[in-house]
């Protein structure tokens, strides 16, 4: 898991060292604040280490990193994501597993990045990305977009789910037995991560919670909702149920596993708050038995939510909230921030009570 | 002490057990405090406090009754409510405490079960109540008083849930009036 990170002239991000992170992470704060930005940042540098001498890849740690930022924030020149204001270099660091990756680059970097390092050991975890808007009914078009055409449009964090998610079952099954090579038992009766009876649980929670789930046609290529024996097209099935869906889908096709880290940018987004809390729940089923989740959003049921997931399970929730033009680090389990969520719940309150005076 | 139910704001709280609730409102240490203050000048107090245990932890409830919230038809200031329940809810914590730790000459009038307590260990809430407020709306307010109280909260190291607001429906699920 990212034990801590540290950004310095990282676009919107001026400086921010992070620390003491745990399995669930929320990010708070206004539009354009860098709650997006520093997902990016954080998943970017997490998938670099991740296809870093992944089977055969020969490519470099520099290479994979280039191409990463590259395509995750799609700017012209990579030089392009260091901050404006100062002639100050990015530098962007992070703990995983407490071993250490850092890089830093200038403003007029175009392709290389000179100064990287990077101790991590090789990770065989896949971690992923959740946007904020849903991929599957736009499935087909990003996988042309950026395969045939690699052209700008859809980044990374939608490429390499609409990847993830084509996995099949079948194909996520053996791709796990062909890693680590154990037992047909073992694999079939795991006690942590894939398989095993608590992701189990959670995917029968999160199928309970939109009573079906999603199938991929191969042949068609389109993705279908199935309730029971009936099937509907996609295009006509609700968001949120996409969206808890696409978090079935993974921990079933082996995308994810007890070392994964998700990366979840509004998770409110399409969801009624009832469905919201109910996945918070899930969340903190997978997040004890192994997944980080970082969480970016502006929900009030979002933080209230998780600020009682800390006190219930007495688990220690990080938040980062951007006030001003300073970070604030605080956890849910030792407080509820003050924050313009909250403040902005009790002006609407204010202004009710108000009315008729 | 109070055995009798106490009759608040429209709501019956309790008969509690013997010795299990502080009449603070009406003990002479009130009284004393408040005996030559002008009315804006006195120590503004809580009702009571109530003494229960939860698996066998002890919980002390600070409470405060009221029939009235800052409402679309009246004239209540908002922050001025806030600030009024605040002072309530905190000076009684620490009033209570002055009465343990017995600096105040007169006698308390602490029960055994209260003198027993560890203070050390027992948990504090601090609860507002209000007779018939709009279940939808007790949110905000809930949020609003735990900002105000945050200083006292963060002093006596309460626990991050322990401001509550609640209206009669909630109060009675917690057993706290009939």
């Amino acid at each position: 898991m990212i034990n801590r990170a540290e950004l310095k002239n990282f676009g919107p991000i001026k400086q921010l060292d992070w620390q003491n992170l745990g399995k669930i992470n929320l990010i708070i704060g206004n539009n354009g604040c860098g709650k997006s930005f520093l997902l990016k940042a954080l998943y970017s540098a997490v998938r670099t280490l991740e296809d870093y001498k992944r089977g055969d890849n020969p490519d470099s740690v520099t290479d994979i990193l280039k191409g990463k930022l590259y395509w995750t924030f799609q700017s012209e020149k990579i030089g392009d994501l260091v901050a404006k204001q100062n002639d100050a270099a990015l530098f962007f660091s992070l703990m995983l597993n407490e071993q250490e990756f850092s890089y830093s680059f200038g403003k007029d970097t175009v392709k290389a990045i000179n100064s990287i390092e990077n101790k991590v050991d090789p990770r065989s975890s896949n971690s992923i990305f959740l946007p904020a808007k849903e991929v599957l009914s736009i499935h087909q078009i990003i996988l042309e977009a950026r395969q045939s055409r690699k052209i700008f449009g859809f980044d990374d964090t939608y490429f390499d789910l609409a990847k993830a998610l084509i996995i099949s079952e079948f194909d996520g099954f053996l791709n796990k037995f062909e890693k680590k090579g154990a037992s047909i038992s073992e694999h079939q009766n795991p006690i942590k991560g894939y398989n095993s009876d608590d992701f189990k649980k959670s995917r029968q929670l999160l199928e309970n919670l939109i009573d079906g789930k999603i199938e991929y046609d191969e042949i068609e290529k389109r993705w279908y909702y199935k309730k029971g024996k009936q099937r509907f097209s996609i295009g006509v099935t609700a968001e949120g149920i996409k969206k808890i869906a696409i978090l079935d889908t993974l921990l079933g096709n082996g995308q994810l596993d007890e070392d994964s880290i998700v990366f979840i940018d509004e998770p409110e987004s399409n969801l009624h708050p009832e469905a919201i809390a109910k996945l918070l729940d899930i969340i903190a089923i997978l997040a004890k038995h192994g997944i980080q989740f970082f969480i970016a959003s502006h929900s009030y049921f979002v933080i209230k939510k998780l600020f009682l997931i800390a006190q219930e399970n007495k688990l220690s929730i990080p938040v980062l909230s951007k006030e001003g033009d300073a970070w604030q680090q605080s956890d849910l389990l030792d407080e509820m921030p003050e924050n313009a969520i909250i403040d902005e719940s009790i002006r609407l309150y204010k202004e009710e009570v108000g009315l008729g005076r | 002490m109070s055995t009798e139910p106490i009759m608040e704001s429209g709501m019956t709280f309790g008969p509690y057990p013997d010795g299990h609730c502080f009449y603070i409102e009406k003990c002479a240490v009130v009284d004393k405090i408040n005996k030559n203050a002008r009315k804006s000048e006195g120590v503004q107090i809580a009702e009571f406090l109530l003494l229960t245990l939860e698996n066998e932890l002890p919980i002390i409830w600070v409470i405060e009754a009221k029939s009235s919230s800052p409402q679309p038809n009246n004239q209540i200031d908002f922050d001025g409510y806030i600030k009024e329940i605040r002072e309530k809810l905190s000076n009684s914590l620490s009033l209570f405490l002055a009465c343990y730790l017995k600096r105040q000459l007169i006698e308390p009038e602490l029960s055994n079960a209260f003198q027993g307590t560890n203070m050390s260990i027992v948990s504090f809430n601090l609860v507002l109540i209000i007779n018939g407020h709009d279940e939808a709306w007790l949110s905000p307010l809930q949020e609003a008083l735990k900002i105000s109280l945050k200083p006292t909260v963060k002093i006596w190291n309460l626990s991050p849930t322990s401001v509550k607001v609640l209206n009669d429906h909630g109060a009675r699920e917690l057993g706290l009036i009939q």
